[in-house]
């Protein structure tokens, strides 16, 4: 068999890293496609992932700090849910107020899910004991936010020795979350009004 | 070996002669030679390596040198017995065109195929245009076993020690001429050397030495040539024959020399006559007689074959050592520039950068050094291999391992029960944020030493300043009862100031007012 001279040799060389090359080149960049789309899904899974707490002890101040909770639910439902439990908290500490308020909140978004703030507001009279007691066993109420203003008032002109027995003013308001129902439609909101002003 | 065209100033040169390795070291400075130091150690039973570490080239297993050390280069001399000599004339050409002419006549003189002989030639001037062409040859497998066998050495060249003899001669010995013949009986066996103009024309070996003539002289015994086995005398074909065919013989016993005489005529006539076989195959001849020179230390039983040379009409004279031209360390004596004859050619040689020397080790050099190249070449393409090679598992292996665990990962944190938990775990957060703890906030503003304080009023309000009103027996009171807020930093109270105070004429107490901030509940993005 005849032996290939150094140009045919050279040209052999050439062939063979093209026929290797195309292929890397063509599938390479596909490989490198579908690699890229890979780590960037796995970035993202990871960073879901590390949102989750795992740590133990975080995990028993995160409990020890909100013992108990209810998912929220739409405005209508979870108002009477955390006024009654409220109001059952208060009746269970012996305080007296005067008629709960609503007071709106602001909007906020946990995890990509919309919710609005929703506020009691109460003003009643009771023993600073009995106040201790009742924000002892708030936390226990599931619909629960915060406190979100408390101002606790004696009476100044009493010596301070003879206040035990006395009744302090409180002025209190706590908050929850309420699931903020999607807006409707411009054209549904129209619509329900022109349904409205016909009758 | 050559490394390189540098100037000497000293060397280095080792030989096995007689039985023995021996070194020199050897300096040449203003044209004045001084011997450095000698060395010898016997052949039985010990190596090159073993002398090499004796002349201070000490190297580890694998042939590297264990502590670099600053030593003089060196070269070695190659034993003659297993180097075949011819001589040929042909017309004066380029040197080219000579060389495929000695091709040719090694081809058809050379007992073996061409490609097991190295084969190293040089040419004297001759006669009608012509020149005298000396060939050297030797089996390539022995040069190459030979070379492995001195690499501890490192040595710059490997010379012939029939060379190195007769330029000790040149230099260290009396009776000088320009074309001699000279005669260097051994223990074992003799060197005949044709040396005209101090370079070596034809070489050859009698397997007979002082040993041999002594010994078998003594008790009447035939002498046979070594590698003949027929009691016949060694004719310079026969020699090379046998040097080519036989290279690595068993290396001859050592002997201890006396100064015997030889006393049998027979065995003296015999010598006689092989010493004139071999004279013929050099082109001696009766009418046009060359002297015949006996290297000798003196002694008597080189007086004695020079009597018996002559007496067969040769007309041999004893050379003998002239310590004149060179410088001797203590204790070295004339008779030692005999015993060191060769080693101290060989340095002569080296030191004087002497061109025409014949070379068999060039292609074996050249061979070694290609080889090292090669497989300099073929271990970074390995190396190279194997780091692509890893390279692309790495890749690979990544690969794989990404695709995986994002499918793996995407799998779990697109699961419902995952995606509850994690909005769960979120809100929970959130309202851990937004809780204040009040109840302990009260605990901590009364939990310090607060005599003569008390409290009429506590005010807490997201996005505002916690207001705590109080009355004081005096201004210290008030003043220990801000300390003991100050110092609930680690509480989450902060930056703790006297709102406002007053005296109270009435009661004669202080009326005060003090805030502070209370976690991050203080700042107006806490409210909801």
């Amino acid at each position: 068999m005849k032996k290939l001279n150094q140009q045919e040799k050279r040209m052999v060389v050439i062939g063979a890293v093209l026929i290797v090359a195309i292929p890397v080149f063509t599938y390479g960049t596909t490989g490198m496609g579908r690699w890229s789309k890979s780590r960037s899904d796995l970035a993202a899974a990871r960073q879901k992932l590390a949102g989750l707490e795992t740590d133990e002890t975080r995990q028993a101040g995160l409990i020890a700090l909100v013992p108990v909770f209810e998912d929220p639910q739409p405005e209508e439902k979870q108002k009477f849910l955390f006024r009654d439990k409220l109001h059952e908290q208060l009746k269970k500490a012996g305080i007296n107020t005067e008629p709960l308020q609503f007071v709106p909140g602001k909007k906020t978004t946990v995890a990509g899910v919309a919710y609005k703030a929703l506020r009691i507001k109460c003003r009643g009279k009771c023993k600073f004991e009995q106040m201790l007691d009742f924000l002892a066993n708030l936390k226990e109420n599931p619909y629960l936010i915060g406190v979100e203003e408390l101002r606790i008032q004696c009476d100044a002109k009493e010596p301070a020795e003879k206040r035990k027995d006395k009744e302090v003013q409180i002025d209190l308001v706590v908050s929850t979350f309420v699931r903020d129902a999607p807006e409707r439609p411009a054209g549904a909101n129209l619509s329900k009004n022109a349904d409205q002003n016909s009758r | 070996m050559s490394k390189g065209e540098r100037t000497l100033h000293s060397v280095i040169a080792a030989a096995k002669d007689d039985g023995r390795f021996k070194a020199v070291e050897v300096r040449k400075q203003d044209n004045v030679v001084e011997v450095l130091w000698t060395k010898s150690l016997p052949a039985e039973n010990q190596t090159w390596t073993a002398f090499a570490a004796e002349c201070g080239f000490a190297t580890g297993p694998d042939g590297r040198e264990k502590a670099p050390k600053r030593h003089s280069p060196s070269v070695v001399g190659l034993d003659s017995t297993g180097v075949g000599f011819y001589r040929v004339t042909a017309p004066a050409l380029e040197r080219e065109e000579m060389a495929a002419i000695v091709r040719m006549q090694a081809e058809s003189l050379l007992p073996l195929p061409s490609d097991q002989i190295e084969v190293a030639w040089r040419t004297m001037p001759s006669t009608n245009g012509n020149v005298d062409i000396t060939i050297a040859a030797a089996r390539r497998e022995y040069l190459q076993k030979f070379a492995g066998s001195v690499r501890n050495f490192k040595p710059r060249s490997i010379l012939l020690s029939c060379e190195g003899m007769a330029k000790a001669w040149q230099s260290f010995f009396s009776e000088r001429e320009r074309q001699a013949l000279l005669v260097s009986v051994d223990a074992e066996n003799t060197q005949v050397c044709l040396v005209q103009g101090g370079l070596v024309t034809h070489a050859a070996v009698l397997a007979m030495g002082m040993a041999d003539l002594h010994d078998r002289g003594l008790k009447g015994g035939s002498i046979k040539a070594e590698g003949l086995g027929d009691g016949s005398l060694v004719s310079a074909e026969s020699h090379r024959q046998a040097a080519l065919e036989a290279p690595q013989r068993e290396e001859p016993r050592l002997r201890p020399r006396d100064d015997a005489t030889l006393h049998n005529a027979q065995l003296t006539e015999r010598f006689a006559q092989d010493m004139r076989t071999i004279l013929g195959s050099f082109g001696w001849d009766e009418s046009s007689t060359w002297p015949i020179l006996v290297l000798s230390d003196g002694s008597d039983a080189m007086k004695s074959i020079v009597e018996a040379l002559n007496a067969a009409g040769m007309h041999a004279k004893v050379s003998v050592p002239e310590a004149r031209n060179l410088k001797m360390p203590t204790g070295f004596l004339a008779q030692d520039i005999y015993q060191y004859r060769v080693p101290l050619g060989l340095s002569l040689i080296a030191l004087e950068k002497s061109s025409g020397s014949l070379d068999l080790f060039e292609r074996i050099v050249q061979d070694e050094e290609q080889e090292k190249v090669t497989t300099a070449w073929r271990s970074v393409a390995l190396a190279g291999a194997v780091a692509v090679t890893m390279l692309i598992v790495l890749l690979v292996t990544a690969y794989f391992t990404d695709v995986a665990s994002a499918k793996r990962w995407s799998e779990l944190v697109a699961r419902p029960d995952f995606e509850a938990a994690r909005q769960r775990q979120a809100m929970l957060k959130t309202v851990a944020r937004h809780r204040p703890d009040v109840l302990q906030l009260l605990v901590d503003i009364n939990a310090g030493q607060n005599d003569g304080v008390s409290l009429d009023s506590f005010q807490f309000k997201k996005g505002q300043v916690v207001m705590v009103a109080g009355q004081a027996g005096n201004m210290e009171q008030m003043w220990k009862f801000q300390a003991n807020l100050i110092a609930l930093t680690s509480k989450g109270i902060d930056k703790v100031e006297i709102a406002s105070q007053a005296a109270d004429p009435k009661t004669k107490k202080v009326k005060f007012t003090i805030q502070f901030q209370y976690k991050s509940f203080s700042r107006k993005d806490s409210v909801l």
